[in-house]
């Protein structure tokens, strides 16, 4: 007998034997199941994580909801301020004001960029072209004034390479800068660069608005550290910009805002626009809209403001 | 799946064949393939595309196969605290191929699979390499150690 006949001999009862692919599927759990096996869905580890989910659901909401018996569950879970505010925003603006001073004008840079005169590029050899702002010698030019739901504020504007800076004071105007007369933005400020001020620089993406985010601490801080605003949301925005959709990440609700022109004088092309909400309304998305309504871009914020 | 159940079909002989001889029980070495087989049908995402299809569900039903003698043996060695499968031989002289399945028992583990799957799946030498995690020479050398084994016991079985 050769070797291989011997150990073909081995293996003789397996020759009646025939395939079951059907058989292989059904211990896979892929047959007569459309759904993971029971014992699958209920692997002790993944029942200990959703009985422990639901009890920190459970008493999340037992607890909000022991402080504030009088409002539904998502009120319980969202809303931590008395206040509320509109979700269709529609400052009332007061006076444009165009603060003028003696001997301000814009003139051109070299690089193309708009300064104020009384900022004459300081002598900075190869750099001269150089635009400079030297805070607090610059001026700033209140641009928006006026009030949201009860709530004041004004925005000013000033020009700083390479971009425009918005200013930002709620309630009374703050103090000048020190030794000067120019109004102080306190409470807050951000660079605006926006599609059609200005070129992108090494591949930025420019949106069509800008958003700044401030706190202006008005009210008091309640119990649970968190004050009860307001919020306040501003920014500039593309001429094409009508209104602008501030998505809520938390309470899905959408605040909209209509942009507003500049006032005469202001030698950009730029519109304002500016938002007032609870501090844990945080949003997370912002969708400026044209005249029409069609959305020009939904821009997720990398973090909720 | 089809790719799946393609090698399946056309490996069924070989895996079949292949967990016979090495658990010496047809019907257990059919549960051992399915399960085996399940098991890569489960985990089929676990394929990277490195090496053939082939292999990978190979090396998935050998694993399954020893996965089953290692529960016989213990099953055994519980139910009956004797060494269990490898003590036969002696008591199995002239009964062809018990003896020959006794004697191939008593190879080391890599000899026999690596004759098992040279003979029942007719691989190659670089093939068996890739599912016992040896190299080619290892290989060659374990099929000549097994065979040399082999035939000297058969030689004292059939004497």
């Amino acid at each position: 007998m050769s070797e291989r006949a011997m150990m073909m001999q081995l293996v003789e009862a397996a020759d009646p034997l025939e395939p079951d692919w059907q058989d292989a599927l059904r211990r896979a759990g892929y047959l007569g199941r459309r759904f993971p096996r029971r014992r699958e869905l209920l692997r002790p580890r993944r029942v200990l994580v959703l009985v422990a989910a639901a009890l920190v659901l459970i008493y999340a909401v037992a607890a909000v909801a022991a402080g504030r018996p009088r409002v539904g569950p998502a009120h319980w879970l969202f809303d931590r301020s008395d206040e509320t505010y509109p979700v269709r925003q529609m400052p009332e603006l007061g006076g444009w004001v165009l603060r003028k001073r003696s001997g301000v004008e814009f003139v051109q840079s070299k690089k193309e960029l708009t300064c104020i005169a009384e900022l004459r590029p300081i002598d900075l050899g190869p750099r001269s072209d150089v635009c400079i702002d030297r805070v607090p010698a610059i001026t700033a030019i209140p641009v928006l004034r006026g009030s949201v739901a009860g709530h004041r504020f004004e925005i000013s504007t000033w020009f700083s390479d390479p971009d425009l800076t918005l200013g930002f004071d709620a309630g009374e105007p703050a103090d000048p800068y020190y030794g000067t007369n120019v109004p102080a933005p306190g409470d807050g400020w951000g660079a605006v660069g926006i599609r059609g001020l200005r070129e992108p620089v090494d591949g930025e993406i420019l949106h069509w608005v800008s958003i700044t985010a401030t706190y202006t601490g008005e009210g008091p801080i309640t119990k649970d550290g968190v004050g009860r605003g307001p919020k306040w949301l501003f920014g500039a925005a593309n001429p094409k910009v009508a209104r602008v959709d501030l998505e809520n990440t938390n309470d899905g609700t959408v605040v909209t805002v209509p942009t507003i022109a500049p006032p005469k004088g202001l030698p950009v092309r730029v519109r304002f626009w500016v938002a007032a909400l609870r501090l844990d309304q945080l949003v997370h998305t912002v969708v400026p809209r044209d005249k029409d309504g069609d959305a020009l871009e939904h821009w997720r914020l990398p973090t909720a403001v | 799946m089809a790719e799946l159940e393609c090698v399946y079909r056309a490996q069924f002989k070989a895996f079949l064949q292949t967990a016979t001889a090495y658990l010496g029980d047809a019907d257990m070495a059919k549960d051992a393939v399915q399960e085996g087989v399940a098991n890569a049908i489960r985990n089929r995402g676990g394929y990277r595309g490195e090496g053939t299809l082939e292999a990978w569900v190979w090396k998935i039903v050998l694993n399954a196969i020893r996965s089953h003698h290692r529960e016989r043996a213990h099953g055994l060695l519980l139910a009956e605290g004797v060494p269990a499968l490898v003590s036969e031989a002696a008591s199995q002289k002239g009964h062809e191929p018990d003896a020959v399945r006794a004697a191939v028992r008593r190879l080391p583990e890599r000899q026999r699979l690596a004759l098992f799957l040279r003979f029942y799946a007719d691989m190659d030498y670089a093939t068996i390499a890739e599912l016992l995690d040896v190299s080619e020479g290892t290989v060659g050398a374990s099929l000549n150690a097994a065979r040399k084994t082999l035939r000297g016991l058969l030689a004292e079985v059939v004497a």
